[in-house]
């Protein structure tokens, strides 16, 4: 009688069961590319050629989810790279826009939305840096940045030079966020910078036609000038002003800065900017609440290794993997280096958990794009990360061939009791097969309730990772739309509340590797049929709590006025 | 290290000590008078006595033998036949003459004294210090038997043996020569070259040449023993004006002006006439040693005048013109001598040259020969597989180390390079197998040592089941050694990290206290036994073991990073400021002297991948 009452107790079983389950309680996913089926068919250019000499045709490959046309779907936007090869006239790699058609497909629509460039695409974020309700792109160029502002008819403008973003000089530039640091609500911007401009080119290894003399061998970027990041505060007018000395972003050393992950690492309500360097310890500007920054990494502990080595950080996410509150730190690093995880000790120090959690694994690639997020829907996040050789598969030879295990896709379950297992194995197809990935964006792709994952592979077609197995557990999906803070709601804070758990998220621009994931936050609920309690947080101090949320929907939250939509699917 | 290892095997040819050897002869006429012979005996004796010292010991044994045919048991006759004979080199005579006067008078030290005499002339030490040792016996305070028991003793490397009868025998006769010098040497021999330098103070330096020599050289010894080089000069310059043919002595004086470190070398004098070959290379090498290289040039290429295929002439000689900025002319003539006549050492040398003047290619390619020319030869294996190595051209130094390591088993530190090639081509697992072989061989070595600890953690968690029994092993094998204790200890403790387990933490951290306590100077275990307390929340602990860490090796960036970790966990943050600040420092030299290190570097492009496993189980790779 008991077991009756539970099983109508609980939400409708998906018609699929999960694909492989060793046991009742056991649901793996089963992640298969569809990029193809769906429609993302253009290749990913970054070198043009058959070999790979320069340090500049290793890095790139960023990737966008947004739903850039307000359609309520999440379209894809993938930076592309270029070459030294001339290539003929109109065939010269671009950027692509595909467009939603919300049957599993998309559309290429770079052309139509004024997006065709080419160039040396290095990264890319979104946000709405002129609050007028349509997500703007700005795009990161080895070479000068562009910010392209949304038209709000399914175009966009290049807005570069009149929001006074126009570089004058080339830069390397890499990753970028979108974030308020002076809470005014007008969004700024912060760009990462990886070594000297003029070192892109650098001979990165020996020439075979020097067969039988010795050459020149450049090591990764060690020994190359590094670079400082930028800081642009948004003046409310359309126009940017470079802030980085001002508000000590520039104070620091110069080094090789890949990936910015902003977020209130110290719950303090003002957003600090985290960034993955390479083969540098990597950096965290703590926001002093006054328009300047301090960097703090070594002291807050995540500037290197446990050990204190540096690593070559290239991804970076944020999330509570605990549940106690505090945002934890996940940066994927080179090959034959630990991913590594820095625990949040509340007191605005970390500690380095990588063994502890059981992630001294999968070191033979280099790691790349990287999300915590909850594949299972059971409240706890678990950790998704891309690799990729430095050489692609069938690309230069000469440095030897990629090892097996380079290019799959890693997935780490939570258990639970902070340690994490290895199911990458067991994830499904798209997982295991080999690929040469740079930048992954994570979100609702098919409004399915699961997150799904966009990855850019260079020299080749982007992986549409889409989860087929449904799981048996319900979610939320919080969309927020801010009134006083930017429109985007970027630095917001969601606190869900579900079966005595408590979630924390926060709505951010950029991450991953030098990509932009979906703004709307994702919830596992388990088996809960509601969030009992949703806290918005939202940036500038504001604060709104909902009770009993209705799962296994999207709310759109609107501040000050609570839930102004919701869908349910 | 190769160019000092083959000067001073040189050297050590022509460096033994000079060793003056005294023949303990005695005439003890007054003694054999003074025993109440008849006087026809007597007056037959000084005749006797008198050719002898004539020059005539045929007259004086006839006229001996004829007094002896009166009177056969007469001791002083017995005696002096016993010095004739010895004298006219009829030993066997000599001996049964001195052994019947031992039994005329067997309480008397004269019969042993002479018979010893004999005997050490004969080569017969042994017997020689037995029998001085007899003539003790009956004459405990016998000055003759005391300094020739001290001589033999001296002479035979027994100096603080020899010691105690020199100093009875000087307390007796102070002053005297024979008895000063051997005691002067004993005590110079023995490393006291203060008491020795007193004792020859007190005796005047003999008017026979070759023996005056002998006390200036001895002289020279203890002021070299005193680091007075200008006296030891002095003196070698006394003896070799004595002794101006003695080539010995002119390569002392040589060494010890050299040492003084200042232009008087200049001022030497010519060196014996007619030196040999191995001579010049002598005085080269010991030239060359002391950087006098234009000098050493000049007896390097007379040795090879005089003997054109020493190949140590030629090797010696590469070494000054290189030492002197000729290393084109260094290598042309290790062309032209290899040319002539292949050696193994010179290839080697040759490779060394060419690595110098950054033709790296060329150098593989003499070590190659090198290898191919005496592959009985560890060191070779290991110099071509390093040049590979250093150049990061990690497979063919792979396959050098490989088939090196299976021909040298015993050799650590070709397992060390091996495992050092495996890591560099990211075969963790092989490589955690191959420095752990090279632990096996020799748990001492400490480029074992520091290429296991070098491995990341993330390989020692993954090759945990394959090691954990072979470090478990190692660390009951070697109980005492605190090295193979360590790697047991600190490879269970990242285990258990990792694993998320706790059960073998208590053994980690006992290990490594055990470990500290073999070796309290051992920095990297202190580090390491911080790390465990850190990770069982025992801060104050953790505080006191990275500090030591730190006072043994103040440089480590890591002992100083983790001592900032939790200084800033106890909240002491200036402390962790500090630290983090020293760690900084550090870690940007580090990183420098790296960046420095790789723009050195030069790698090798190979045309094809020639060291397939069946070219070379020979024959290294090229």
């Amino acid at each position: 009688m008991l077991f009756r009452l539970g099983l109508c107790s609980l939400p409708p079983f998906p018609l699929l069961l999960p694909a492989k389950t060793g046991s009742e309680d056991e649901y793996f996913p089963n992640y298969v590319d569809v990029a193809l089926q769906a429609g993302l068919t253009a290749r990913t250019v970054i070198a043009g050629h058959e070999s790979k000499d320069f340090l500049l045709s290793t890095t790139g490959g960023g990737i966008a989810l947004f739903d850039y046309d307000n359609d309520g779907w999440l379209d894809i936007f993938v930076v592309n790279g270029s070459g030294l090869a001339r290539f003929p006239k109109g065939e010269e790699p671009t950027n692509h826009l595909y467009r939603n058609n919300h049957d599993g497909t998309f559309t290429d629509v770079t052309a139509k939305a004024n997006l065709a460039r080419s160039g040396w695409g290095q990264g890319v974020c979104v946000g709405d840096y002129n609050n007028d309700g349509f997500l703007d792109l700005f795009v990161t160029y080895y070479g000068k940045n562009v910010l392209y502002r949304n038209n709000g008819d399914g175009t966009f403008t290049d807005v570069t030079r009149e929001s006074r973003l126009l570089q004058l000089e080339d830069h390397w530039n890499s990753g970028a966020a979108f974030l308020d640091y002076d809470r005014d609500g007008h969004l700024d911007l912060f760009v990462s910078n990886y070594v000297a401009d003029e070192s892109g080119l650098a001979l990165y290894d020996s020439d075979p036609s020097l067969v039988g003399v010795q050459s020149p061998v450049l090591h990764g970027p060690a020994g190359l000038q590094g670079s400082k990041n930028i800081l642009y505060h948004n003046n409310g007018d359309g126009t940017f002003a470079d802030v980085s000395k001002a508000t000590g972003i520039a104070n620091s050393d110069a080094a090789y800065g890949f990936t910015p992950c902003v977020a209130d690492y110290d719950n303090d309500g003002w957003p600090d900017i985290y960034v993955a360097n390479d083969s540098t310890p990597s950096l965290l500007f703590k926001n002093n609440r006054n328009g300047t920054f301090t960097e703090v990494g070594l002291l807050a502990g995540v500037a290197v290794d446990e050990n204190g080595g540096s690593q070559g950080g290239m991804g970076v996410d944020t999330g509570d993997y605990d549940g106690d509150g505090l945002l934890d730190i996940i940066k994927t690093n080179y090959s034959d280096q630990t991913t590594s995880l820095y625990h949040n000790q509340g007191n605005g120090f970390f500690s380095d958990r990588t063994f502890q959690a059981g992630l001294s694994g999968q070191t033979s690639s280099v790691k790349w794009g990287t999300a915590f997020f909850d594949f299972d829907n059971d409240g706890q996040l678990d950790v998704f990360i891309v690799t990729g050789a430095i050489y692609p598969p069938g690309l230069g030879g000469r440095h030897g061939k990629p090892k097996e295990e380079e290019g799959k896709k890693i997935l780490y379950r939570n258990l639970g009791n902070g340690r994490f297992q290895d199911i990458s194995a067991r994830g499904g197809p798209g997982l295991v097969s080999p690929r040469c990935s740079r930048g992954a964006a994570f979100g609702d792709i098919f409004r399915t309730g699961q997150i799904d994952v966009v990855i850019n592979n260079l020299n080749d077609f982007p992986t549409l990772l889409r989860n087929q197995s449904p799981s048996p557990n319900s979610w939320l999906l919080v969309r927020l739309v801010g009134t006083r803070a930017n429109r985007a709601a970027i630095g917001s804070r969601v606190i869900v509340e579900a079966e005595g758990r408590r979630q924390i998220q926060e709505v951010r621009s950029g991450g991953s590797f030098c990509s932009q994931s979906d703004f709307r936050l994702h919830f596992g609920l388990g088996r809960a049929r509601e969030a009992t309690r949703v806290t918005i947080k939202w940036l500038g101090d504001r604060q709104e709590i909902l009770e009993h949320v209705p799962a296994n929907r999207l709310v759109v939250i609107q501040e000050g006025k609570g839930i102004v939509g919701q869908e349910k699917f | 290290m190769l160019v000092r290892k083959s000067f001073e095997a040189v050297l050590s040819c022509y460096f033994r000590p000079i060793v003056l050897a005294f023949l303990v002869v005695t005439v003890p006429c007054a003694l054999l008078k003074s025993q109440g012979n008849p006087a026809n005996t007597s007056s037959a004796y000084d005749r006797a006595f008198q050719l002898l010292q004539a020059g005539q010991p045929d007259a004086a044994l006839a006229e001996i033998d004829t007094a002896l045919a009166r009177e056969p048991d007469n001791p002083s006759l017995n005696n002096l036949r016993g010095l004739v004979t010895a004298k006219l080199g009829r030993s066997a005579e000599a001996e049964a003459s001195f052994r019947k006067v031992i039994r005329l008078l067997p309480h008397a030290a004269m019969g042993y004294n002479n018979l010893a005499a004999l005997l050490w002339r004969l080569g017969r030490s042994d017997d020689a210090a037995k029998t001085f040792r007899q003539a003790l016996s009956e004459e405990p305070h016998n000055f003759t038997a005391l300094v020739g028991l001290g001589t033999i003793l001296a002479e035979s490397r027994k100096s603080a043996d020899a010691l105690p009868y020199l100093e009875k025998a000087w307390g007796s006769q102070p002053g005297d020569f024979q008895t000063g010098y051997e005691l002067a040497r004993s005590l110079t021999e023995l490393k006291k070259a203060g008491e020795a330098q007193k004792v020859l103070a007190r005796v005047a330096p003999p008017q026979d040449s070759a023996t005056r020599a002998k006390f200036y050289v001895l002289s020279a010894e203890i002021a070299e023993q005193l680091a007075d080089q200008p006296a030891a000069s002095r003196d070698y310059r006394r003896a070799y004006d004595l002794t101006p043919q003695s080539f010995e002595i002119y390569l002392a004086l040589v060494r010890s002006t050299l040492a003084m470190r200042d232009p008087s070398w200049r001022q030497l004098p010519p060196p014996p006439a007619g030196l040999s070959p191995e001579q010049h290379l002598a005085l080269g090498v010991m030239l060359a040693s002391s950087g006098t290289y234009s000098e050493a040039i000049s007896h390097f290429q007379q040795t090879l005048q005089l003997q054109p295929t020493s190949h140590l002439a030629a090797y010696n000689l590469a070494l000054a013109y290189k030492e002197e900025g000729k290393s084109q002319a260094a290598i042309e003539l290790l062309e032209h001598t290899v040319d002539q006549q292949p050696n193994a050492e010179l290839y080697d040398l040759q490779a060394s040259l060419e690595e110098d003047a950054g033709r790296y290619v060329q150098a593989v390619r003499h070590y190659q020969s090198a290898v191919d020319l005496d592959p009985g030869n560890e060191q070779y294996y290991f110099d071509l597989a390093a040049e590979y190595l250093v150049h990061l051209t990690f497979g063919p130094a792979l396959e050098v180390f490989r088939v090196a390591s299976q021909k040298f088993p015993a050799s650590a530190r070709l397992h060390v390079g091996e495992g050092l090639a495996q890591f560099a081509l990211r075969q963790y697992g092989d490589a955690a197998d191959t420095f752990m072989d090279a632990l096996e061989t020799d748990p001492t070595s400490p480029d074992a040592f520091l290429a296991w600890n070098a491995l990341p953690t993330f390989v020692i968690v993954a090759a945990w089941e394959k090691i954990q029994p072979r470090l478990r092993h190692l660390a009951g094998r070697f109980p005492e050694n605190p090295q193979a204790v360590f790697c047991y200890a600190s490879a269970l403790f990242r285990q258990n990290v990792a694993s998320g387990q706790s059960d073998g933490l208590d053994l980690a951290q006992s290990l490594l206290g055990k470990v500290v306590r073999l070796n309290p100077r051992m920095a990297v275990a202190h580090l390491e036994l911080g790390a465990v307390y850190a990770e069982r929340q025992q801060s104050e602990k953790a505080v006191a073991s990275f500090l030591e860490a730190i006072r043994l090796d103040p440089n480590s960036e890591m002992a100083h990073y983790k001592l900032g970790q939790i200084y800033r966990d106890l909240n002491q943050l200036t402390l962790a400021e500090r630290e983090l600040d020293l760690y900084r420092k550090l870690s940007r030299n580090h990183r420098d002297q790296m960046v420095r290190n790789r723009r050195a570097i030069r790698q090798f492009v190979l045309a094809k991948p020639a060291y397939d496993s069946a070219s070379t189980k020979e024959k290294a790779p090229l």
